[in-house]
């Protein structure tokens, strides 16, 4: 904290060895003097692993060189008037920053009786080329994805949103990594309410380090004990260009090809963009059809195991007599069975994400085998069990927000509890937990579960509904 | 089974709750708490619970023989 | 900052408070039968006119809460004995409302489950869901709604297939005493309930349109317990009716979808389960709001529990056998009732009119001042 408000020397050697004394131990700070007069010395330090040399040699060094030589003057002064041709020099007045700026791949001239340090940002290292989204495919819409380089993801942005509008608000976050995290927004359409709360909650944030946006996330969220998250996450830039022209924030942080929206609501992680570049028949269909397969992802086992514990009566006869003939020899209560089904399901599930590409797709194949037949031919499990497990696996998939996906995949468990503990009662007493929970929640403030939205009877109506797209409401609800 | 268990949690909640509440300030609303819980303990405990008045028992006596008169002047079987 | 709710959102509350529980017995239509309907107006023309008779009260404080109402009208210490009076209608309420579910699941679906785990279980659902404040409960019955609805509406065509005659005609078949008795009923069980809606007026964001919502209410829920109840004669017959505990489910129960699929009343159950346990967080919500202003309490969260156990423990004492369930529906409820809701009420209303007359009298404002305008609300 002391060296921060140190002033920078008006002799370039000491101010080196400040440097040099802030950055003991790397081998990879670079201390090149490019005066060549010791008359008003001009000391170039940079941490080579950072930036790109062969630029730097290329464009800065010759730059300079050659108007030394046409001035036939090599003094600090004609270092700094070449320096301010080849690019955008940054005036740094204190040692802290200038050694920030160093380790944030700047290279920084220290001249001779100049109060200041003169910096230009010159990044090296390798940063990702852009991809098609891995979690959020698409068949018909945009195929970039955000990548690691917060300038790169950035400028997916606003090449989409070529507003004036458009405004950011930067925050260095992380004591030690000093990771750049950019706050995006529209000024005309975000509620000035939520972009107040959202600036204050950022403003709180106090982190050694900055990895990935799941800690901005945990900080900035209304209730960090709900299983659900409250902030939508995306590797898509179309759809936080969606989400800032409906009102919302974006966060993007250095590091992370995730961005984050806010505020988010239980619709908004249900909808996935793919709904706006289809036709409304489809996208309205798929809408009913995500509905459905999240009710069989967190309802199918413990239905399965109410139905067939407690109302038997429930199924009709020819359908009992087979569940019963194929329950028979099964010695373990249908609990336990899809207990132990639903727990081989996620390890398989949880294997696969890290197995080598070049076995995953057998040892999925020799999985799916073992679980499935081998566990039916051996009397451990029935038959409508594997179907049941199988069935709400592939549902759980259908669910766009993988963390939202994750929630309800863990809630499975408890309703499969309370259904083999007192049947229907159970489960319904489960779902009216669940839901109020939902509904209690607060995205920025604004609640996470409100059917009935305050924006009109039309913006209520869409978020069930997608109307064709030159009905739906713009500014503030459409797309 | 169940009285026992509430009874239990009832006693140790309030107790609880009432504690953490008096160190927040909240000294009312630890007392109100523990009063909550001291008439739970006691509707659930073993042998005391049963005797307990509920607002059924006091009504049926409170209001039974209004009832009977009402309804046999309204020839109401 | 207490959330507000609108008028719309106000009208769905209502509606599943009072909606839930309202076809389990259907004990009223067991005593008139054929003109039932008569008391089912007479319920909703009561329960209405008790609701205006506590706004008309309240409309002279527009700042103040039913509560602060009550202390202003009556004088603190009567105000609290007067509120007492109302956590004990609530106590009396939600340990029938909690023993009729039990009695009706160990009926139907779970025999072999002590009633003691039912309740316990339920009681603490809605513990929870009680603390999460008023905002939570409307957004979740706007949801729930929907399901309710629809799944209502395919069962109530299915069932409507079975119906054959009008069992509504011949009308006028039951002599007047039984008729003012049936009212009396249905204001005890389910319209009177909605007495409690008074101690959430000021949560409403158009005080101009709360007596119309309420009154649609109230006449929303009248028709769906009407609807409700011609079906079931009109499926089950007259003397079937009188025979079985549960007649709406005994209709539902004969309702098939093609040839196989049959008893979905089981699955109708599970969203009827929840949409009845509105009535019960309502009741335990306003149970703690009450409960907070008699004892001038500032945080109301750590109440939920033990305000969920007390409704167990209450609950579990009470109403052992089944036949004094059907017992106190009959006689005690509806003469219990009145003290709470129409003798207060009309008290209430009496004292705010001399009140008003005393001030017109002086020449002083019949408004509230604005100092009690700007005192916090509970």
């Amino acid at each position: 904290m002391e060296d921060k408000q140190i002033p920078v020397q008006t002799s370039a050697a000491s101010n080196v060895l400040f440097i040099r004394q802030l950055f003991d131990q790397n081998e990879y700070l670079v201390v090149r003097d490019i005066s060549g007069t010791d008359n008003e010395r001009a000391i170039l330090v940079y941490i080579n692993v950072l930036i790109d040399e062969k630029a730097l040699n290329e464009f800065i060094i010759r730059k300079i060189s050659e108007d030394q030589s046409r001035l036939d003057q090599a003094s600090g002064g004609t270092i700094l008037d070449s320096l301010h041709t080849v690019g955008s020099v940054a005036s740094i007045p204190l040692i802290g920053d200038a050694a920030a700026f160093i380790a944030d791949a700047g290279i920084l001239l220290f001249v001779d009786n100049h109060s200041s340090a003169y910096g230009i940002k010159l990044p090296g290292y390798e940063t990702r080329a852009i991809e098609e989204p891995k979690i959020e495919v698409n068949v018909r819409g945009p195929r970039e994805s955000f990548i690691e380089d917060l300038h790169t993801n950035l400028s997916l942005i606003f090449r989409k949103l070529k507003t004036p509008d458009l405004k950011t608000i930067s925050y260095l976050v992380g004591t030690e990594s000093q990771t750049r995290v950019t706050l995006l927004y529209l000024e005309k359409k975000i509620d000035p309410d939520v972009l107040n709360e959202l600036k204050s909650r950022m403003d709180k944030i106090r982190l050694d380090i900055l990895i990935a946006n799941t800690q901005i996330e945990e900080w900035i969220q209304d209730n960090t004990w709900s299983p659900f998250p409250q902030v939508l996450n995306t590797e898509r830039p179309d759809r936080v260009v969606t989400a800032l022209n409906r009102g919302k924030a974006a966060i993007i942080s250095d590091g992370t090809p995730i961005a984050l929206i806010v505020p988010t609501t239980f619709f908004e992680m249900m909808h996935p963009s793919e709904d706006l570049y289809e036709r409304f028949y489809f996208a309205n269909f798929l809408r009913v059809l995500r509905l459905i397969t999240l009710f069989i992802s967190l309802f199918g086992p413990a239905l399965y195991i109410a139905v067939t514990t407690f109302h038997l009566e429930m199924i009709p006869t020819p359908l009992m007599m087979a569940f019963l003939s194929s329950k028979a020899g099964v010695p373990f209560p249908t609990f336990v069975e899809a207990i132990l089904m639903e727990v081989s399901f996620e390890i398989l599930r949880e294997a696969s994400l890290r197995l080598p590409r070049a076995v995953g797709q057998s040892v999925s194949i020799v999985g799916a085998l073992v679980i499935g037949e081998a566990a039916v031919q051996s009397g451990i499990v029935s038959r409508p069990m594997v179907i049941v497990v199988a069935t709400t696996g592939i549902a759980s998939f259908t669910i766009p927000a993988f963390s939202t996906a994750l929630s309800f995949r863990m809630l499975r468990f408890p309703f499969m509890l309370l259904a083999a503990y007192i049947g229907v009662l159970g489960i319904s007493l489960g779902f009216l937990a669940l839901l109020f929970h939902l509904c209690s929640l607060r995205s920025c403030g604004v609640p996470f579960l409100n059917p009935v939205s305050g924006k009109g009877w039309r913006a209520t109506l869409q978020q069930f509904i997608l109307p064709p797209a030159k009905y739906r409401i713009r500014n503030k609800g459409g797309s | 089974m169940v009285n026992n268990a509430v009874c239990a949690i009832a006693i140790g909640y309030g107790i609880g709750a009432c504690i953490a509440l008096q160190r927040r300030g909240s000294g009312r609303e630890g007392a109100a708490v523990l009063l909550l819980c001291v008439v739970v303990a006691a509707y659930c405990a073993p042998v005391i619970g049963k005797s307990m008045p509920t607002v059924e028992s006091a009504y049926k006596r409170i209001y039974g023989p209004i009832s009977s008169y009402m309804l046999e002047k309204l020839g109401i079987r | 900052m207490q959330e507000k709710v609108s008028p719309g959102a106000w009208i769905c509350l209502i509606f599943s408070f009072i909606s839930g529980f309202s076809t389990l017995f259907l004990q009223e239509a067991k005593l008139l039968e054929q003109d039932v309907w008569l008391s089912y107006l007479c319920g909703i023309a009561m329960s209405f006119g008790v609701l205006a008779v506590l706004y008309l009260a309240q409309r002279n404080y527009p700042g103040l809460s039913m509560t602060e109402v009550f202390d202003r009208l009556l004088g603190k210490q009567i105000a609290k004995i007067c509120l007492c009076l109302y956590l004990v209608y609530i106590l009396e309420i939600q340990g029938a409302a909690f023993q009729a579910l039990t009695l009706f699941y160990r009926t139907v679906v779970l025999p072999n489950t002590s009633s003691g785990q039912i309740i316990l279980l339920i009681a603490l659902t809605t513990a929870y869901a009680s603390s999460l404040g008023l905002g939570a409960i409307v957004r979740t019955v706007q949801v729930l709604l929907c399901f309710f609805l629809f799944f209502m509406l395919v069962i109530v065509v299915f069932i409507y297939k079975n119906v054959t005659i009008n069992p509504f005609l011949p009308l006028f078949q039951h002599r007047a005493p039984e008729i003012a008795f049936g009212g009396l009923l249905s204001l005890y069980f389910p319209f009177g309930k909605s007495i409690v809606f008074c101690f959430l007026f000021s949560r409403v964001t158009n005080r101009k349109k709360l007596l119309p919502s309420t009154l649609i209410a109230l006449s929303l829920s009248g028709l769906y317990l009407f609807a409700a109840t011609y079906l079931s004669f009109g499926s089950l017959g007259m003397n079937l009716v009188q025979s079985v505990t549960f007649p709406f489910f005994s209709a539902i129960q004969l309702v098939r979808f093609g040839e196989y699929l049959e008893r979905i009343e089981i699955m109708i159950i599970g969203i009827w389960t929840v949409f009845t346990l509105f009535e019960i967080i309502v009741l335990q919500f306003v149970f703690m709001q009450v409960f907070e202003h008699i004892f001038a309490l500032k945080h109301v969260r750590a109440l939920a529990l033990p305000v969920g156990l007390l409704f167990f423990a209450m609950s579990h004492r009470s109403f052992v056998h089944q036949a004094d369930l059907s017992f106190y529906n009959f006689r005690i409820g509806p003469f219990s009732t009145l003290l709470p809701t129409v003798v207060i009420p009309l008290l209430l209303l009496l004292i705010s009119l001399l009140k008003r007359g005393n001030r017109s009298g002086e020449g002083g404002p019949l408004l509230a001042s604005s100092d009690d305008a700007r005192r916090p609300r509970s």
